[in-house]
C-alpha cells in the first residue's frame, strides 16, 4: 500500500470504477467465504442486531417475573437461565459484535486501505462469535447453565455442576472471546501497517484510532478468557488436579481474577468504542473539527487501560491485600480524568460549531449524559467500602447496563445511523429514527434510575423472587421503561430494514464528512479505493475539497461524488 | 420469601445503617453522589450554553485543558484517599460500647488448611467473634466463648458489642450482605475472610446472599437479630441448654420491648 502512486483529484475523477454499484449484498455462500472486510463487518453488525432482539426479549421476561412479588411465572432455574442469557447476549452477542463490526467495516475505509491485513483471520473470528452465540442458545435444548454470567468456581466445577450446562457455557465464552481476539489481531495490524501514505497515527481518524486501542484492549484480555476457559474445561473433564476447585488444591479466587479480567473489562471496551464513534459524529454534525484531538487520543488509551485494571472491583469483598484493593480503587477513580477530557472536548466542539440536529446527532448527544452517569456510578463502585455494598445490588446491575446497553444503544445506534448511507447507499427515515431515539433514551433513563433506586433500597441483583412490599412499584416501573426502550429499538430495526431497500439514495457524502470513508462511493466497491488519496492532515477531505474548488473555480460540494461524476450512479438511475 | 428491605432508607441513598460500618457506606455514597451531582449540573449548564448560543456570540479564545484535567485528577485522588480511609476503618474494628462486660472475648480463628488474605485486626477491648459459614443454601453461625452454640439463618448479637465475623464456605462462593451493616463479605471456599460489625440499635435486620450460588440461591437469606446484652445472655444460656430454634420468638418479644425497628 505504501507504494501506491499519489493521484490528483482531477485524475481520480476520470477513473471509472470497475465494480458495479448495485451489487452490494453478498449471497449466503459468498458471505461465508468472503474475505472482504465489508462483508465480515456487516455479518457482525447483522448478527448483533438479531441478538439485541433476543437480549431484549429475555430481559423483558425477567421483568415480567419481577412485576409481582413471589411470582411463580418462572421457576428459579428458568429465571436464572433467562438472566444468564440476557446478560450474555447484551454484552457478548450485541454490544461487542456491533462495535467490532463497525470497526471492521470502517477501519480500512477510514485509513485509506483497500482491505484489512488479515481478512481471513477476521472472517474466522466473526464466525466464531456467531457460532459461539448460536451454541449458547442451542444449549437451551440440552442443559443450560443457570449460574449467572459471572460464573463462579467451584460452582461451575464438575462436582456442583455435573451436567453439560457449564461445559457449553464455557465453550461459548471461549469461542466468543477467541473470535473477538482474532478480529482484534486484524484490526490492530491493519491500523499499524496499512494507513494511507503520509497518514500518521496522530492524523488517523479518531474512530480508527479507537478501533486500534480497542483491539489492543481485547488482545490484552480475551486470550486470558480463552486460557482460563480451557483450564476450566480440562479440570471439569478429568479432575486429576486442582486448578480452580479448592477441594483438589485449586484456587477459587484465581478463577474469579482470570475470568473477570475479560468479563469485567468488556463493558469498558464497549464504552471505549462508543466514545470513538461519538468523537467522529459530533464534529461532523456541528460542521467543525474535534477540539483537543490529541488529548482525546491519549485519553482513549488511559480509559481502556484503567477500565481493564479496575477489574478487581469484583474482589473487594474477598480476602485480598490492601495494596491490591488500593490499586483497583485508584484505577477506577482515575477514570474520571479521561472521561472529563472526552466530555470537555465534545462540549467545546459543540460550542465552536453549530449543531445540525439529526437523528444520529441526538443519539450521540444523549451518550454524553449517559457516559457521565455511568462513570459516576463506576466511581462509587470503585471505593471498596461502598463498592462492596453497591455491587451486589440492583445498583451494580444498573451501572453495568449503563456501560453495555446504553453505550451500544446510544453511540452504537448513532454510529449505525451515521454510517448507514455509506454501508447501504441509502438514508434512514429520519422522523422514525427520532421517534426511536425518544423511546430508547427515555425508556433507558427511567429503567436505569428505577434499578439504581431498587439497589439503594437493598434489592439484590440477580434474584428470582421477593416478598410483598419490597419494591414492586420500582420493578414494574423498570419493566415498563424497558418495554418502551425495546419498542423503540424494534422500530429502529424495522426502519433499518425498510431503509436499506426503500430509503432515499444518499449520495456518497451526505454529512460532508472529513474522513476518507466519505471519499469512497456508497456502498464502497470491493477494493474501496481505485486510487489511494493523498492524505494531508487530520481532515483529508477538507484538503481535497479545497483543491477541487481551486481547480474548478467554484465551490466544491460533496467531493466524494466527483470521482463518479462522469457517469450516473446505477443505483440512482433506477429511481 | 424475605429480602433485605429498607423501610427507613431514602429513595436516593443507602440506609445510614445500624453499625459504624453501615454509616461509612452512607457517608462515602453522599460524597461520590454529591460530587457527581455537581459534575452533572455543570455539564448541563455547559451543554446548554454550547447548544443555545451561536458560535460567533461566544468569545473566541483558546482554552487550556491541562489545568482542568489536573483538577479532575485531584478529585480522583481525593476520592481515593476517602476510599482508603473507609478501607482502613473496615480493617480496624472499633471498640465495644462502654459498659460491655469484660468477659466478652474474641477468640482467634485458626484453620491451617485455609488461605487468608484478610487485613482485619483484632480489637483490644471486649468483643466477640462468630464463625459464619456459607453453604448451599443457608448461613451457619457458630458462636465462640461463653456464648458457644450454633444457629442457622439468624445471627443473634448483643447491642453495642463489636462482633468479628469469620467467613468460610463449605461448598461454593457466597456473599453475606446485610445492608444495615455495610457492604457484603465473600465466603470463598479455601479461604478465611473476616469482617466486623457493631450494632448500635436493637432490632431485626434482613440480609441476602449476593453471589449466585445455584438453583436455590434466592432462598439463601439471613437475619441479624440485635438484643440488649442481658437478653442476649439469656438467649445464649437457653441456647446452650436447648438447641432448638428459639431465636425468632425471643427476638419478636424483645424487639417490641426495646423499641427496635422490627422489619
Amino acid at each position: 500500500m505504501k507504494t501506491a502512486a499519489y493521484r490528483q483529484p482531477e485524475q481520480i475523477a476520470e477513473i471509472v470504477l470497475r465494480e458495479p454499484l448495485d451489487k452490494t449484498r453478498a449471497s449466503w455462500v459468498e458471505r461465508v467465504r468472503s474475505a472482504d472486510h465489508k462483508v465480515i463487518g456487516t455479518t457482525l453488525i447483522g448478527f448483533s442486531l438479531i441478538s439485541v432482539v433476543l437480549a431484549g426479549f429475555t430481559e423483558l421476561l425477567g421483568w415480567a417475573q419481577l412485576a409481582v412479588p413471589d411470582n411463580t411465572l418462572f421457576t428459579p432455574e428458568r429465571f436464572y437461565t433467562l438472566h444468564t442469557l440476557s446478560d450474555t447476549t447484551f454484552l457478548f452477542l450485541f454490544a461487542l459484535p456491533l462495535f467490532a463490526g463497525l470497526a471492521t467495516y470502517l477501519l480500512p475505509l477510514q485509513i485509506g486501505a483497500r482491505s484489512t491485513a488479515f481478512p481471513r483471520i477476521s472472517a474466522l473470528g466473526a464466525w466464531m462469535v456467531v457460532f459461539g452465540g448460536a451454541f449458547l442458545y442451542f444449549s437451551l435444548f440440552i442443559n443450560q447453565w443457570i449460574g449467572g454470567m459471572n460464573m463462579s468456581m467451584p460452582l461451575a466445577g464438575a462436582f456442583y455442576s455435573s451436567g453439560s450446562g457449564a461445559d457449553i457455557f464455557i465453550v461459548s465464552m471461549v469461542m466468543i472471546a477467541g473470535g473477538l481476539a482474532c478480529n482484534a489481531v486484524d484490526l490492530a495490524v491493519t491500523f499499524k501497517t496499512m494507513r494511507a501514505p503520509r497518514m500518521t497515527s496522530g492524523d488517523a481518524p479518531v474512530f480508527a484510532y479507537t478501533s486500534s486501542v480497542y483491539a489492543y484492549g481485547v488482545l490484552a484480555t480475551a486470550p486470558v478468557m480463552v486460557a482460563a476457559g480451557l483450564m476450566a474445561l480440562i479440570e471439569r473433564q478429568w479432575q486429576l488436579f486442582g486448578i480452580f476447585d479448592p477441594v483438589n488444591g485449586g484456587d477459587a479466587l484465581l478463577w474469579k481474577s482470570l475470568f473477570q479480567w475479560w468479563v469485567h473489562s468488556a463493558p469498558f471496551l464497549v464504552t471505549l468504542m462508543a466514545i470513538g464513534a461519538v468523537c467522529e459524529i459530533l464534529p461532523v454534525a456541528t460542521r467543525t473539527k474535534l477540539l483537543h484531538r490529541s488529548e482525546v487520543k491519549q485519553s482513549l488509551i488511559a480509559f481502556a487501560a484503567l477500565g481493564i485494571l479496575s477489574f478487581g472491583q469484583v474482589l473487594f469483598g474477598s480476602p485480598i491485600s490492601t495494596g491490591w484493593k488500593c490499586t483497583f480503587m485508584l484505577a477506577g477513580t482515575l477514570m474520571i480524568v479521561p472521561t472529563f477530557i472526552f466530555i470537555t472536548s465534545w462540549v467545546r466542539t459543540l460550542r465552536a460549531g453549530s449543531l445540525e440536529v439529526s437523528a444520529h446527532a441526538l443519539f450521540a448527544l444523549s451518550f454524553i449524559g449517559f457516559l457521565a452517569l455511568g462513570v459516576i456510578a463506576n466511581t462509587a463502585l470503585s471505593l471498596p467500602t461502598l463498592g462492596r455494598w453497591l455491587a451486589g445490588s440492583q445498583f451494580g446491575y444498573a451501572a453495568w447496563h449503563t456501560f453495555v446497553w446504553t453505550s451500544a444503544a446510544t453511540a452504537g445506534f448513532a454510529g449505525l445511523l451515521y454510517w448507514f448511507p455509506k454501508i447501504t447507499g441509502r438514508k434512514v427515515a429520519s422522523f422514525k429514527a427520532r421517534l426511536s431515539f425518544v423511546m430508547i433514551s427515555l425508556g433507558t433513563l427511567v429503567a436505569l434510575f428505577s434499578m439504581a433506586s431498587l439497589g439503594l433500597d437493598g434489592f439484590p441483583r440477580e434474584i428470582s423472587e421477593y416478598g410483598a412490599g419490597m419494591g414492586q412499584a420500582r420493578n414494574i416501573e423498570a419493566g415498563v421503561a424497558t418495554l418502551i426502550a425495546a419498542l423503540g429499538t424494534i422500530g429502529l430495526l424495522i426502519n433499518f430494514i425498510q431503509s436499506s431497500t426503500k430509503g432515499a439514495p444518499s449520495g456518497n457524502d451526505p454529512w460532508r464528512g472529513s474522513t476518507l470513508e466519505w471519499f469512497a462511493p456508497s456502498p464502497p466497491p470491493a477494493n474501496n479505493f481505485d486510487s489511494i488519496p493523498d492524505v494531508d492532515g487530520a481532515q483529508p477531505l477538507d484538503g481535497i475539497r479545497s483543491r477541487i474548488a481551486a481547480a474548478s473555480g467554484g465551490l466544491a460540494g460533496s467531493v466524494a461524488q466527483s470521482p463518479t461524476a462522469g457517469r450516473p450512479s446505477l443505483r440512482e438511475s433506477k429511481h | 420469601m424475605a429480602l433485605p428491605q429498607a423501610a427507613s432508607a431514602g429513595v436516593a441513598s443507602p440506609n445510614p445503617g445500624a453499625s459504624p460500618t453501615g454509616q461509612d457506606v452512607f457517608v462515602l455514597y453522599l460524597l461520590v453522589i454529591g460530587l457527581g451531582a455537581v459534575a452533572v449540573l455543570a455539564l448541563i449548564r455547559n451543554l446548554w450554553i454550547a447548544l443555545r448560543h451561536r458560535p460567533d456570540e461566544l468569545p473566541k479564545q483558546e482554552e487550556g485543558l491541562a489545568p482542568l484535567a489536573i483538577a479532575a485528577a485531584f478529585v480522583a485522588l481525593g476520592l481515593t484517599v476517602a476510599g482508603a480511609i473507609g478501607m482502613g476503618r473496615d480493617h480496624t474494628p472499633e471498640a465495644s460500647a462502654a459498659g460491655t462486660p469484660s468477659d466478652y472475648k474474641a477468640e482467634p480463628f485458626s484453620d491451617p488448611g485455609l488461605k487468608s488474605g484478610h487485613m482485619v485486626k483484632t480489637p483490644a477491648g471486649p468483643a466477640m467473634s462468630v464463625n459464619v459459614n456459607g453453604q448451599q443454601y443457608l448461613w451457619r453461625y457458630t458462636y465462640s466463648g461463653k456464648q458457644s452454640g450454633t444457629s442457622y439463618r439468624d445471627l443473634v448479637i448483643p447491642k453495642g458489642v463489636t462482633v468479628l465475623l469469620n467467613f468460610t464456605s463449605s461448598d461454593v462462593v457466597h456473599s453475606w450482605w446485610v445492608p444495615d451493616f455495610g457492604g457484603s463479605f465473600d465466603a470463598v471456599p479455601g479461604y478465611f475472610n473476616r469482617g466486623w460489625i457493631r450494632a448500635d440499635k436493637t432490632g431485626v435486620f434482613k440480609g441476602a446472599s449476593t453471589t449466585m450460588s445455584g438453583s436455590n440461591y434466592q432462598s439463601m437469606t439471613t437475619r441479624v437479630i440485635v438484643l440488649p446484652v442481658k437478653n442476649f445472655e439469656a438467649w445464649a444460656e437457653s441456647k446452650a441448654s436447648d438447641n432448638s430454634d428459639a431465636t425468632s420468638a425471643l427476638a419478636a418479644e424483645n424487639s417490641g420491648a426495646t423499641g427496635g425497628t422490627t422489619k
